[in-house]
Protein backbone atom coordinates (compact mmCIF):
# COMPACT_ATOMS: atom_id res chain seq x y z
CA UNK A 1 0.00 0.00 0.00
CA UNK A 2 1.51 3.36 -0.63
CA UNK A 3 1.29 6.94 0.99
CA UNK A 4 0.35 9.27 -0.86
CA UNK A 5 -0.17 11.94 1.95
CA UNK A 6 1.47 12.88 4.84
CA UNK A 7 -1.72 14.68 6.48
CA UNK A 8 -2.62 11.80 9.52
CA UNK A 9 -5.98 9.70 8.76
CA UNK A 10 -8.12 10.88 12.01
CA UNK A 11 -11.05 11.83 9.35
CA UNK A 12 -10.07 15.88 10.77
CA UNK A 13 -10.72 18.31 8.21
CA UNK A 14 -9.87 21.73 9.59
CA UNK A 15 -12.56 24.65 8.94
CA UNK A 16 -9.81 26.32 6.81
CA UNK A 17 -11.10 28.18 4.01
CA UNK A 18 -9.74 26.89 0.80
CA UNK A 19 -8.31 30.82 0.09
CA UNK A 20 -5.80 30.84 3.02
CA UNK A 21 -3.18 29.04 2.91
CA UNK A 22 -2.75 26.17 4.67
CA UNK A 23 0.87 27.37 5.78
CA UNK A 24 -0.31 30.90 7.14
CA UNK A 25 -3.24 29.42 8.47
CA UNK A 26 -0.84 26.45 10.67
CA UNK A 27 1.30 28.99 11.47
CA UNK A 28 -1.08 31.63 12.95
CA UNK A 29 -2.53 28.94 15.08
CA UNK A 30 0.71 27.91 16.03
CA UNK A 31 2.09 31.38 17.21
CA UNK A 32 -1.57 32.03 18.83
CA UNK A 33 -0.92 29.16 20.69
CA UNK A 34 2.36 30.25 22.15
CA UNK A 35 0.50 33.71 22.45
CA UNK A 36 -1.49 31.66 24.90
CA UNK A 37 1.35 29.71 26.89
CA UNK A 38 3.20 33.18 27.56
CA UNK A 39 0.73 35.35 27.69
CA UNK A 40 1.29 36.35 31.86
CA UNK A 41 5.15 36.72 31.09
CA UNK A 42 4.83 39.04 28.04
CA UNK A 43 2.23 41.23 29.99
CA UNK A 44 4.98 41.28 32.95
CA UNK A 45 7.53 41.79 30.38
CA UNK A 46 5.62 44.90 28.63
CA UNK A 47 5.05 46.82 31.78
CA UNK A 48 8.86 46.92 33.01
CA UNK A 49 9.80 48.63 29.16
CA UNK A 50 6.70 49.97 27.78
CA UNK A 51 5.79 49.07 24.31
CA UNK A 52 9.00 47.91 21.84
CA UNK A 53 8.09 44.31 23.53
CA UNK A 54 4.79 44.43 21.53
CA UNK A 55 6.31 45.94 18.90
CA UNK A 56 9.14 43.19 18.81
CA UNK A 57 6.40 40.57 19.24
CA UNK A 58 4.50 42.21 16.34
CA UNK A 59 7.20 42.18 13.98
CA UNK A 60 8.67 38.69 14.26
CA UNK A 61 5.02 37.09 14.06
CA UNK A 62 4.77 39.40 11.14
CA UNK A 63 7.78 38.14 9.18
CA UNK A 64 7.11 34.87 10.49
CA UNK A 65 3.83 34.59 8.46
CA UNK A 66 5.30 36.48 5.11
CA UNK A 67 7.86 34.34 5.36
CA UNK A 68 6.33 30.91 5.68
CA UNK A 69 3.75 32.00 3.42
CA UNK A 70 4.50 30.02 0.67
CA UNK A 71 6.25 27.37 2.15
CA UNK A 72 5.17 23.55 2.21
CA UNK A 73 4.52 22.22 5.63
CA UNK A 74 6.20 19.27 6.24
CA UNK A 75 4.69 16.50 3.98
CA UNK A 76 7.13 13.10 5.07
CA UNK A 77 5.31 10.94 7.31
CA UNK A 78 8.25 9.85 9.30
CA UNK A 79 9.63 12.11 12.35
CA UNK A 80 12.42 13.48 11.17
CA UNK A 81 10.96 16.75 11.49
CA UNK A 82 8.80 16.09 14.63
CA UNK A 83 10.73 14.82 16.80
CA UNK A 84 13.89 17.85 17.12
CA UNK A 85 10.40 20.43 16.59
CA UNK A 86 9.00 18.88 19.59
CA UNK A 87 11.81 18.73 21.96
CA UNK A 88 12.63 22.75 21.35
CA UNK A 89 8.81 23.35 21.92
CA UNK A 90 8.97 20.68 25.23
CA UNK A 91 12.63 22.62 25.94
CA UNK A 92 10.68 26.32 25.94
CA UNK A 93 7.53 25.06 28.19
CA UNK A 94 9.85 22.74 30.69
CA UNK A 95 12.14 25.70 31.05
CA UNK A 96 8.43 27.41 31.99
CA UNK A 97 7.44 25.55 34.30
CA UNK A 98 10.33 25.13 35.86
CA UNK A 99 10.35 28.61 36.96
CA UNK A 100 7.02 28.17 37.95
CA UNK A 101 8.35 25.51 40.84
CA UNK A 102 11.17 27.46 41.76
CA UNK A 103 8.95 30.62 42.04
CA UNK A 104 11.61 32.69 40.58
CA UNK A 105 11.35 35.89 38.76
CA UNK A 106 10.61 35.10 34.99
CA UNK A 107 10.84 38.17 32.94
CA UNK A 108 13.99 38.13 31.75
CA UNK A 109 14.20 34.66 30.54
CA UNK A 110 10.89 34.70 28.77
CA UNK A 111 12.38 36.07 25.34
CA UNK A 112 15.05 33.23 25.22
CA UNK A 113 11.90 30.42 26.29
CA UNK A 114 9.51 32.20 23.65
CA UNK A 115 12.40 31.80 20.78
CA UNK A 116 13.11 28.38 21.23
CA UNK A 117 9.56 27.71 21.85
CA UNK A 118 8.75 29.20 18.30
CA UNK A 119 11.54 27.48 16.47
CA UNK A 120 10.94 24.26 17.74
CA UNK A 121 7.01 24.94 16.01
CA UNK A 122 8.71 26.82 12.49
CA UNK A 123 10.95 23.19 12.72
CA UNK A 124 8.17 20.78 13.49
CA UNK A 125 6.04 22.16 11.12
CA UNK A 126 8.00 23.46 8.06
CA UNK A 127 11.44 21.29 7.91
CA UNK A 128 14.89 22.13 9.15
CA UNK A 129 16.19 23.84 6.49
CA UNK A 130 13.12 26.63 6.31
CA UNK A 131 13.50 27.02 10.38
CA UNK A 132 17.05 28.19 9.05
CA UNK A 133 15.81 31.12 6.66
CA UNK A 134 13.88 32.08 9.60
CA UNK A 135 16.55 32.46 11.88
CA UNK A 136 16.33 36.53 12.13
CA UNK A 137 12.44 36.35 12.82
CA UNK A 138 12.73 34.07 15.76
CA UNK A 139 16.12 35.58 17.03
CA UNK A 140 14.58 39.24 17.02
CA UNK A 141 12.18 38.12 19.67
CA UNK A 142 15.76 38.15 22.12
CA UNK A 143 15.41 42.04 21.89
CA UNK A 144 12.93 41.69 24.69
CA UNK A 145 15.49 40.40 26.84
CA UNK A 146 15.58 43.14 29.68
CA UNK A 147 19.33 44.49 30.84
CA UNK A 148 19.86 43.11 33.78
CA UNK A 149 19.00 45.28 37.05
CA UNK A 150 22.06 45.67 37.69
CA UNK A 151 23.51 47.35 34.69
CA UNK A 152 20.44 49.77 34.71
CA UNK A 153 21.28 50.10 38.35
CA UNK A 154 24.33 51.38 37.38
CA UNK A 155 23.80 53.57 34.37
CA UNK A 156 20.60 54.72 35.05
CA UNK A 157 21.21 57.67 37.70
CA UNK A 158 24.40 58.77 35.47
CA UNK A 159 22.62 58.69 32.25
CA UNK A 160 19.36 61.02 34.32
CA UNK A 161 22.16 62.92 35.74
CA UNK A 162 23.84 63.56 31.83
CA UNK A 163 20.90 64.25 30.35
CA UNK A 164 19.42 66.60 33.15
CA UNK A 165 22.95 68.69 32.78
CA UNK A 166 22.91 68.44 28.80
CA UNK A 167 19.05 70.01 28.59
CA UNK A 168 20.43 72.61 31.36
CA UNK A 169 23.18 73.86 29.58
CA UNK A 170 21.12 74.14 26.16
CA UNK A 171 18.40 75.95 27.35
CA UNK A 172 21.05 78.23 28.80
CA UNK A 173 21.97 78.43 24.83
CA UNK A 174 18.78 79.53 24.38
CA UNK A 175 19.16 82.20 26.42
CA UNK A 176 16.55 80.75 29.46
CA UNK A 177 17.96 81.50 33.11
CA UNK A 178 18.13 77.78 34.30
CA UNK A 179 20.11 76.23 37.19
CA UNK A 180 20.63 72.72 37.35
CA UNK A 181 20.09 71.26 41.29
CA UNK A 182 20.86 67.44 40.82
CA UNK A 183 18.43 65.68 38.19
CA UNK A 184 16.09 68.97 38.96
CA UNK A 185 16.24 72.18 36.51
CA UNK A 186 14.87 75.06 37.78
CA UNK A 187 13.89 78.38 36.01
CA UNK A 188 14.50 81.59 37.38
CA UNK A 189 11.74 83.85 35.84
CA UNK A 190 9.46 80.67 36.96
CA UNK A 191 7.80 79.20 39.82
CA UNK A 192 8.13 76.05 38.15
CA UNK A 193 11.40 73.43 38.49
CA UNK A 194 11.32 70.35 36.27
CA UNK A 195 12.89 66.72 37.43
CA UNK A 196 14.33 64.61 35.31
CA UNK A 197 13.75 61.26 36.47
CA UNK A 198 14.52 57.79 35.39
CA UNK A 199 12.48 57.50 32.85
CA UNK A 200 13.05 60.34 30.86
CA UNK A 201 17.05 59.68 30.74
CA UNK A 202 16.79 58.49 27.44
CA UNK A 203 17.59 54.75 28.00
CA UNK A 204 14.12 53.56 27.43
CA UNK A 205 13.90 55.30 23.48
CA UNK A 206 17.75 54.23 23.11
CA UNK A 207 17.01 50.64 23.86
CA UNK A 208 13.09 50.91 21.40
CA UNK A 209 15.81 52.71 18.44
CA UNK A 210 18.11 49.90 18.83
CA UNK A 211 15.73 46.79 18.42
CA UNK A 212 14.05 49.34 15.27
CA UNK A 213 17.92 49.59 13.63
CA UNK A 214 18.62 45.28 13.94
CA UNK A 215 15.39 45.49 11.81
CA UNK A 216 16.47 47.91 9.58
CA UNK A 217 19.57 46.58 9.53
CA UNK A 218 18.03 43.14 8.60
CA UNK A 219 15.78 44.57 5.67
CA UNK A 220 17.98 46.55 3.76
CA UNK A 221 20.77 43.84 4.02
CA UNK A 222 23.32 45.62 5.32
CA UNK A 223 26.40 44.24 6.36
CA UNK A 224 27.54 43.74 9.45
CA UNK A 225 29.95 47.08 9.91
CA UNK A 226 26.73 48.94 8.65
CA UNK A 227 24.63 47.57 10.85
CA UNK A 228 26.99 47.95 13.88
CA UNK A 229 26.95 51.73 12.65
CA UNK A 230 23.98 52.10 12.00
CA UNK A 231 23.08 50.78 15.70
CA UNK A 232 25.64 53.61 16.80
CA UNK A 233 23.82 56.46 14.38
CA UNK A 234 20.43 54.81 16.01
CA UNK A 235 21.66 55.44 19.52
CA UNK A 236 22.75 58.70 19.51
CA UNK A 237 19.80 60.02 17.48
CA UNK A 238 17.50 59.19 20.49
CA UNK A 239 19.82 60.97 22.95
CA UNK A 240 19.63 63.90 20.74
CA UNK A 241 16.34 63.25 20.11
CA UNK A 242 15.53 63.15 24.35
CA UNK A 243 17.68 66.35 24.90
CA UNK A 244 15.82 68.39 22.16
CA UNK A 245 12.41 67.14 23.84
CA UNK A 246 13.56 68.21 27.62
CA UNK A 247 15.16 71.66 25.92
CA UNK A 248 11.44 72.09 24.65
CA UNK A 249 9.89 71.49 27.68
CA UNK A 250 11.85 73.68 29.57
CA UNK A 251 11.40 76.32 27.30
CA UNK A 252 7.71 75.93 27.47
CA UNK A 253 7.81 76.13 31.07
CA UNK A 254 10.01 79.10 31.34
CA UNK A 255 7.04 80.87 28.98
CA UNK A 256 3.99 79.75 29.95
CA UNK A 257 4.89 78.34 33.33
CA UNK A 258 1.78 77.37 35.44
CA UNK A 259 -0.43 76.99 32.38
CA UNK A 260 2.09 74.46 30.10
CA UNK A 261 2.04 72.06 33.75
CA UNK A 262 -1.62 71.39 33.05
CA UNK A 263 -1.17 69.93 28.98
CA UNK A 264 2.45 68.90 29.86
CA UNK A 265 1.73 64.84 30.21
CA UNK A 266 -0.27 64.99 27.24
CA UNK A 267 2.59 67.31 25.26
CA UNK A 268 5.50 65.16 26.40
CA UNK A 269 3.34 62.16 24.81
CA UNK A 270 2.89 63.53 21.35
CA UNK A 271 6.13 65.77 21.07
CA UNK A 272 7.78 62.45 22.57
CA UNK A 273 6.20 59.98 19.76
CA UNK A 274 7.16 62.93 16.77
CA UNK A 275 10.42 63.38 18.09
CA UNK A 276 10.80 59.35 18.18
CA UNK A 277 9.53 59.66 14.49
CA UNK A 278 11.81 61.74 13.31
CA UNK A 279 14.73 60.21 14.75
CA UNK A 280 13.68 57.42 12.44
CA UNK A 281 13.11 58.93 9.52
CA UNK A 282 17.21 60.18 9.80
CA UNK A 283 17.81 56.96 10.56
CA UNK A 284 16.79 55.65 7.47
CA UNK A 285 18.43 58.00 5.55
CA UNK A 286 21.40 57.54 7.43
CA UNK A 287 21.36 53.87 6.01
CA UNK A 288 20.44 55.14 2.42
CA UNK A 289 23.50 57.22 2.85
CA UNK A 290 25.74 54.37 3.46
CA UNK A 291 24.52 52.14 0.56
CA UNK A 292 21.92 50.41 1.97
CA UNK A 293 19.07 50.74 -0.37
CA UNK A 294 17.62 47.69 -1.34
CA UNK A 295 14.89 46.15 0.78
CA UNK A 296 14.79 41.98 1.26
CA UNK A 297 12.30 40.17 -0.64
CA UNK A 298 10.04 37.90 2.34
CA UNK B 1 -10.99 22.26 2.64
CA UNK B 2 -7.54 21.32 3.74
CA UNK B 3 -6.88 18.37 5.59
CA UNK B 4 -5.02 19.81 9.04
CA UNK B 5 -1.02 18.39 8.83
CA UNK B 6 0.22 15.41 11.61
CA UNK B 7 2.72 18.12 13.04
CA UNK B 8 0.22 20.86 13.31
CA UNK B 9 -2.31 19.08 15.30
CA UNK B 10 0.81 17.55 17.25
CA UNK B 11 2.25 20.86 17.49
CA UNK B 12 -0.71 22.68 19.01
CA UNK B 13 -1.67 19.93 21.53
CA UNK B 14 1.68 20.08 22.87
CA UNK B 15 1.18 24.06 23.30
CA UNK B 16 -1.87 23.98 24.44
CA UNK B 17 -0.99 21.27 27.27
CA UNK B 18 1.70 23.57 28.38
CA UNK B 19 -0.53 26.75 28.57
CA UNK B 20 -2.85 24.34 30.65
CA UNK B 21 -0.68 22.98 32.90
CA UNK B 22 1.26 26.61 33.37
CA UNK B 23 -1.92 28.25 34.12
CA UNK B 24 -2.29 25.36 37.26
CA UNK B 25 1.63 26.14 37.91
CA UNK B 26 1.08 29.67 38.45
CA UNK B 27 -2.13 29.28 40.46
CA UNK B 28 0.02 26.19 42.79
CA UNK B 29 3.05 28.64 43.00
CA UNK B 30 0.72 32.00 44.37
CA UNK B 31 -1.02 29.41 46.64
CA UNK B 32 3.02 29.18 48.26
CA UNK B 33 2.84 33.71 48.83
CA UNK B 34 -0.11 33.81 50.97
CA UNK B 35 1.31 37.38 52.11
CA UNK B 36 0.93 38.61 48.11
CA UNK B 37 -3.00 38.07 49.09
CA UNK B 38 -3.38 40.50 51.67
CA UNK B 39 -5.45 43.81 51.27
CA UNK B 40 -2.50 46.09 52.21
CA UNK B 41 -4.50 49.03 52.38
CA UNK B 42 -6.40 47.65 55.17
CA UNK B 43 -3.17 48.34 57.76
CA UNK B 44 -4.42 50.24 60.36
CA UNK B 45 -4.49 54.27 59.56
CA UNK B 46 -3.90 55.33 63.29
CA UNK B 47 -2.26 52.96 66.24
CA UNK B 48 -0.61 53.97 69.05
CA UNK B 49 -0.97 58.02 68.82
CA UNK B 50 0.47 57.83 65.15
CA UNK B 51 -1.91 59.53 62.26
CA UNK B 52 -1.24 57.99 58.86
CA UNK B 53 -1.97 59.75 55.92
CA UNK B 54 -1.57 58.32 52.38
CA UNK B 55 1.22 59.68 50.14
CA UNK B 56 1.30 60.03 46.04
CA UNK B 57 4.63 60.63 44.58
CA UNK B 58 5.92 60.59 41.05
CA UNK B 59 7.71 57.22 42.44
CA UNK B 60 4.59 55.98 43.53
CA UNK B 61 2.92 56.48 40.48
CA UNK B 62 6.11 54.45 38.69
CA UNK B 63 5.48 51.62 41.77
CA UNK B 64 1.91 51.52 40.70
CA UNK B 65 2.84 51.18 37.09
CA UNK B 66 6.04 48.54 37.74
CA UNK B 67 4.04 46.21 39.96
CA UNK B 68 1.24 46.73 38.12
CA UNK B 69 -0.57 46.51 41.36
CA UNK B 70 -1.99 48.95 43.67
CA UNK B 71 -1.60 46.44 46.74
CA UNK B 72 0.83 48.61 48.74
CA UNK B 73 1.25 51.94 51.19
CA UNK B 74 3.31 54.72 50.54
CA UNK B 75 1.72 56.73 53.89
CA UNK B 76 3.50 59.51 56.04
CA UNK B 77 2.74 58.84 59.93
CA UNK B 78 2.99 61.93 62.37
CA UNK B 79 2.78 62.32 65.96
CA UNK B 80 2.47 65.29 68.21
CA UNK B 81 6.43 66.71 69.16
CA UNK B 82 7.54 63.56 66.64
CA UNK B 83 9.27 63.96 63.07
CA UNK B 84 6.81 62.06 60.45
CA UNK B 85 7.41 58.93 59.31
CA UNK B 86 7.08 57.46 56.04
CA UNK B 87 5.76 53.51 56.18
CA UNK B 88 6.24 51.28 52.76
CA UNK B 89 4.22 48.02 53.07
CA UNK B 90 4.64 46.43 50.36
CA UNK B 91 3.86 42.47 49.32
CA UNK B 92 6.38 40.73 47.10
CA UNK B 93 5.32 37.32 45.96
CA UNK B 94 7.71 37.29 43.10
CA UNK B 95 10.47 39.33 44.44
CA UNK B 96 11.66 42.79 44.59
CA UNK B 97 14.61 44.50 44.61
CA UNK B 98 16.79 45.96 47.80
CA UNK B 99 15.57 49.79 48.88
CA UNK B 100 19.22 50.22 48.16
CA UNK B 101 18.59 49.95 44.62
CA UNK B 102 15.01 51.18 44.50
CA UNK B 103 16.62 53.91 46.17
CA UNK B 104 19.10 54.77 42.90
CA UNK B 105 16.00 54.05 40.95
CA UNK B 106 14.11 57.15 42.48
CA UNK B 107 16.66 59.46 41.80
CA UNK B 108 18.46 58.98 45.40
CA UNK B 109 22.02 58.54 46.41
CA UNK B 110 23.04 56.00 49.00
CA UNK B 111 25.31 58.01 51.72
CA UNK B 112 25.75 55.43 53.98
CA UNK B 113 24.36 52.63 55.31
CA UNK B 114 24.38 49.93 58.33
CA UNK B 115 23.68 46.54 57.77
CA UNK B 116 21.38 44.55 60.43
CA UNK B 117 22.74 42.12 62.71
CA UNK B 118 21.55 38.67 60.53
CA UNK B 119 20.20 36.90 63.59
CA UNK B 120 18.86 39.77 65.68
CA UNK B 121 14.94 39.45 64.20
CA UNK B 122 14.92 42.93 66.06
CA UNK B 123 16.84 44.92 63.89
CA UNK B 124 16.84 46.62 60.61
CA UNK B 125 19.04 47.72 57.70
CA UNK B 126 20.07 50.91 58.16
CA UNK B 127 21.04 53.53 55.17
CA UNK B 128 20.94 57.30 54.67
CA UNK B 129 20.37 58.66 51.28
CA UNK B 130 20.11 61.93 49.69
CA UNK B 131 17.69 63.62 47.16
CA UNK B 132 19.94 65.68 45.25
CA UNK B 133 17.65 68.50 44.42
CA UNK B 134 16.84 69.88 48.10
CA UNK B 135 18.71 71.32 50.56
CA UNK B 136 17.75 69.56 53.58
CA UNK B 137 17.46 66.39 51.29
CA UNK B 138 18.73 63.62 53.56
CA UNK B 139 16.85 60.97 54.44
CA UNK B 140 17.37 58.08 57.16
CA UNK B 141 15.27 54.78 56.17
CA UNK B 142 15.50 51.59 58.26
CA UNK B 143 13.87 48.10 56.43
CA UNK B 144 13.53 44.11 56.51
CA UNK B 145 11.49 41.92 54.79
CA UNK B 146 8.86 40.38 57.39
CA UNK B 147 7.38 36.88 56.61
CA UNK B 148 4.66 34.98 58.38
CA UNK B 149 7.26 32.94 60.67
CA UNK B 150 9.46 36.23 61.30
CA UNK B 151 12.27 38.73 59.52
CA UNK B 152 14.51 38.14 57.04
CA UNK B 153 17.17 40.87 56.61
CA UNK B 154 19.24 41.41 53.54
CA UNK B 155 22.41 39.22 52.87
CA UNK B 156 25.31 41.24 53.69
CA UNK B 157 27.19 41.11 50.04
CA UNK B 158 29.32 43.04 47.80
CA UNK B 159 25.71 43.36 45.45
CA UNK B 160 22.34 42.99 47.36
CA UNK B 161 20.29 40.12 46.43
CA UNK B 162 17.71 41.43 43.33
CA UNK B 163 14.59 39.53 44.84
CA UNK B 164 13.51 38.48 48.17
CA UNK B 165 10.25 36.46 47.83
CA UNK B 166 6.86 35.63 49.73
CA UNK B 167 7.49 38.73 52.36
CA UNK B 168 6.16 41.98 52.78
CA UNK B 169 8.60 44.76 52.79
CA UNK B 170 8.90 47.33 55.69
CA UNK B 171 10.63 50.43 54.85
CA UNK B 172 10.44 53.23 57.45
CA UNK B 173 12.15 56.75 56.52
CA UNK B 174 12.46 60.14 57.91
CA UNK B 175 13.96 63.31 57.11
CA UNK B 176 17.24 64.00 58.73
CA UNK B 177 16.78 68.06 59.15
CA UNK B 178 19.81 68.67 60.62
CA UNK B 179 19.93 65.57 63.21
CA UNK B 180 22.75 63.28 63.15
CA UNK B 181 22.08 59.79 62.16
CA UNK B 182 22.20 57.80 65.30
CA UNK B 183 19.04 60.30 66.57
CA UNK B 184 17.29 59.67 63.87
CA UNK B 185 17.68 56.02 63.94
CA UNK B 186 16.93 55.52 67.57
CA UNK B 187 13.22 57.55 66.38
CA UNK B 188 13.01 55.16 63.81
CA UNK B 189 13.59 52.21 65.97
CA UNK B 190 10.75 53.52 68.70
CA UNK B 191 8.40 53.66 65.96
CA UNK B 192 9.20 50.46 64.68
CA UNK B 193 8.49 48.89 67.81
CA UNK B 194 4.97 49.71 67.52
CA UNK B 195 4.54 49.12 64.10
CA UNK B 196 6.15 46.18 64.58
CA UNK B 197 3.42 45.27 66.88
CA UNK B 198 0.83 46.59 64.17
CA UNK B 199 2.36 44.26 61.84
CA UNK B 200 2.13 40.99 63.32
CA UNK B 201 -1.42 41.33 64.36
CA UNK B 202 -2.49 42.26 60.82
CA UNK B 203 -0.34 39.29 59.46
CA UNK B 204 -2.01 37.42 62.40
CA UNK B 205 -5.58 38.33 61.48
CA UNK B 206 -7.49 36.06 58.93
CA UNK B 207 -5.97 37.56 55.72
CA UNK B 208 -8.41 39.61 53.59
CA UNK B 209 -7.78 38.76 50.19
CA UNK B 210 -7.48 41.16 47.42
CA UNK B 211 -9.71 40.46 44.60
Amino acid sequence: MSISTSTVALGWRSSLPSYLPISVGGTAAALIAIGLVFRERISDLALQNHSIEYFVLATSAVLLLLGLRRSPMVTNRDLRDLFPGALLIAIGLSGLLLLDWSKRPIVSSTPVLIAITVAGAVWALFGFAEARRQIFPVGYLLCMTPLPVLLVVAIDLPLQLLSTALACDAAKLLGIPAQRWGTTVRLQDSQVSLRIIGDCNGLRSAIAISAITLLLGWLLQASVTQRVLLLGAGVVFAYAGNILRLTTILALLNYFGEKFVAVLPRFEEWYGAAIFAVALGLLYLTARWMGCTRFREI
Amino acid sequence: MHSLPRNLIVVTALLLAGAVLDYHAMAWSRSLSPIQHLRIHSFPMDFSGWKGKDYETEITQSARAFFASDNFIDRIYSAPQQYPIELVLLPTGAGLHSPKICARFGGLALVSESPAHADDPHDMDRIVLRSPEARNGLYACSYYWRKLDGVQHEQNRLAPPVHYADSLLVSLCTPMEGSDAKQRFAHLDSFHDQVEAEIRSFLNRAPAKVD
